[in-house]
């Protein structure tokens, strides 16, 4: 990434701690930021989960400089078993987010460095592992980012793939069941896509009943923004309207999963850092002026904008 | 491992990667030489110890085999699947960014020899889907295209350890001749082979060899 640390960021990066952190799959490798003390403070901590924690483009690594330099502490690690931390390497899989790694980080924070109040960033599995941590810290976080995470039980194409009809048998079966499915409304024929994770389903629980704010981004084009599609039909339209001022969503045009540009990959970064800002109690004013309504709408033109040039 | 063995051991990002400051789009290979010598430094200060051992991993060989020519007090190189030259190293990058866009369903817009030529100008490359330089700058290219490995070793005489981790399980034509050319110049050299093929800036599931690790401590309990 074409970087160059400001002053302030480069203060930063000198005044960083390597911390080792018990967590419950060993010691995890991190590297806390203290808040620039000229900044004032926000009286949190963001705490950022990484396979390697400087991935992916050193995004983390900037971002906790600047915004530690803007009077947030900050703490990135490495995931047990990835990157320089201990443990077993496990494949990350919607299956086994690593809630309990951002549970032991944010105890560890809050005994050895007075931390109580938590931002929780993330993209994608780390978005999912953060998530994770509200079933057991819910009352600590004060924000989370959840950024092209997944939502329902599988990958919507390998339940498509299973759930395809490859044979005459397969057709009477499918027959069959979409009779069933006459029946039942919620029958697996009348399903377009899998099930919405249970786990999911109790950690977005655990969200809703808590205090925090969370960003959903998806990108229209991104494979996982049909399940974010079905969780907005299933859980989001049932959310009381308390709940719906704390929690925005951002539906970005193209892909946001992977961005295809580096220029998309830091609009990212930089929305992802700018809304954590607005958290800072001295950005009050600032989350007054730019309503959830307005961005929605700045959004709607920008995808009208990359339809017309696709 | 190595320090279960009773080994010191230093590992470092050098400017602009991972943790450590710094701007990639201004960073030549001389520079990287440069931060090794930094980290040596910091190495011999911290553990008091007046020799060093430099593990040299891929690219990294080529920083390795640098580093050592401006140190004096070097007592064993270990080379873990080293690259041998500059370029071959950028043809690789290259060739997995095509392959990934390919994969992806997408029409590269550019062959591996028209994205050197924009590297040869002025333009910074983007790499599809690279995670961890997404970007190749103009200015590290140009700068590390011509390095030659074995080259860089002609008056390495000291042990060494070549590390190969790929498929196949006799050594590929470069390693043979370095381990050839380094045994003829004095230098004692240990092979290992480890039959794996990793994705090097891969991240899911992390590629950890025990055996690699474990030959590399022998190696380094031998040079006691």
């Amino acid at each position: 990434m074409d970087w160059t640390e400001t002053p302030a960021e480069l203060a930063r990066a000198r005044a960083e701690q390597p911390m080792l952190v018990p967590a419950a799959d060993g010691l995890l490798r991190a590297i806390f930021t203290p808040p620039a003390p000229e900044a004032p403070l926000a009286g949190m901590c963001v705490v950022m989960p990484g396979r390697m924690r400087w991935m992916p483009v050193r995004g983390q690594v900037r971002a906790a400089r600047t915004l530690a330099a803007r009077g947030f502490a900050c703490l990135r690690f490495d995931y047990h078993g990835y990157g320089e931390s201990e443990g077993a390497p496990v494949r990350t899989d919607r299956d086994s987010p690593c809630g309990g790694d951002i549970v032991g980080a944010i105890r560890y924070l809050r005994h050895t460095r007075g931390q109580h109040t938590f931002v929780l960033w993330g993209r994608c599995f780390d978005s999912l592992s953060a998530l994770a941590a509200f079933a057991d810290e819910a009352d600590a976080i004060a924000g989370l980012l959840y950024i092209a995470a997944p939502i329902l039980e599988t990958h919507v194409e390998d339940w498509r793939a299973r759930n395809a009809p490859a044979s005459a048998n397969g057709l009477i079966r499918r027959g069959w069941t979409a009779l069933r499915g006459l029946r039942a409304s919620a029958g697996e024929a009348r399903r377009a896509t899998p099930a919405v994770a249970p786990d999911f389903a109790r950690y977005f629980a655990a969200l809703v009943r808590s205090r925090a704010r969370a960003l959903f981004i998806y990108g229209e084009q991104d494979p996982l923004y049909e399940e974010f599609r079905a969780a907005e039909r299933l859980l989001f339209a049932n959310l009381g309207e308390e709940a719906r001022g704390r929690i925005e969503v951002e539906i970005w045009p193209g892909c946001i999963h992977h961005p295809e540009t580096v220029a998309r990959e830091c609009e990212l970064l930089d929305r992802m850092q700018s809304w954590v800002e607005t958290l800072h109690p001295h950005s009050a004013r600032r989350r007054d002026s730019e309503s959830c309504a307005e961005r929605q709408s700045a959004l709607a033109g920008a995808r009208a904008t990359h339809r017309a040039r696709a | 491992m190595a320090a279960a063995h009773g080994h010191d051991a230093v590992l470092f990002h050098p400017r602009s990667h991972g943790d450590s400051t710094g701007n990639f789009a201004e960073v030549t290979f001389d520079d990287l030489v440069e931060d090794a010598g930094a980290a040596a430094r910091h190495a011999r200060e911290a553990s008091g110890a007046a020799q060093l051992v430099w593990v040299g991993v891929g690219f990294g060989a080529l920083v390795a085999a640098a580093a050592l020519r401006r140190d004096q007090g070097t007592r064993g190189l270990a080379l873990w699947e080293p690259v041998h030259r500059g370029i071959d190293y950028f043809h690789a990058q290259l060739r997995r960014a095509l392959f990934r866009e390919v994969s992806c369903g997408r029409r590269p817009a550019a062959t591996v020899d028209q994205m050197l030529a924009q590297l040869e100008g002025d333009g910074p490359l983007y790499l599809y889907g690279e995670r961890v330089h997404p970007v190749l700058f103009p200015t590290f290219y140009r700068s590390a295209r011509a390095l030659e490995l074995a080259a860089m070793l002609e008056g390495w005489r000291r042990p060494a350890l070549l590390a190969q981790v790929q498929r196949r399980s006799h050594l590929s034509p470069d390693n043979a001749a370095l381990a050839t050319a380094l045994a003829e110049r004095g230098a004692k050299v240990t092979v290992a082979t480890v039959a794996d093929e990793p994705a090097w800036n891969g991240m899911d599931p992390p590629w950890v060899s025990d055996a690699l690790s474990e030959r590399t401590v022998e190696w380094l309990d031998g040079l006691d």
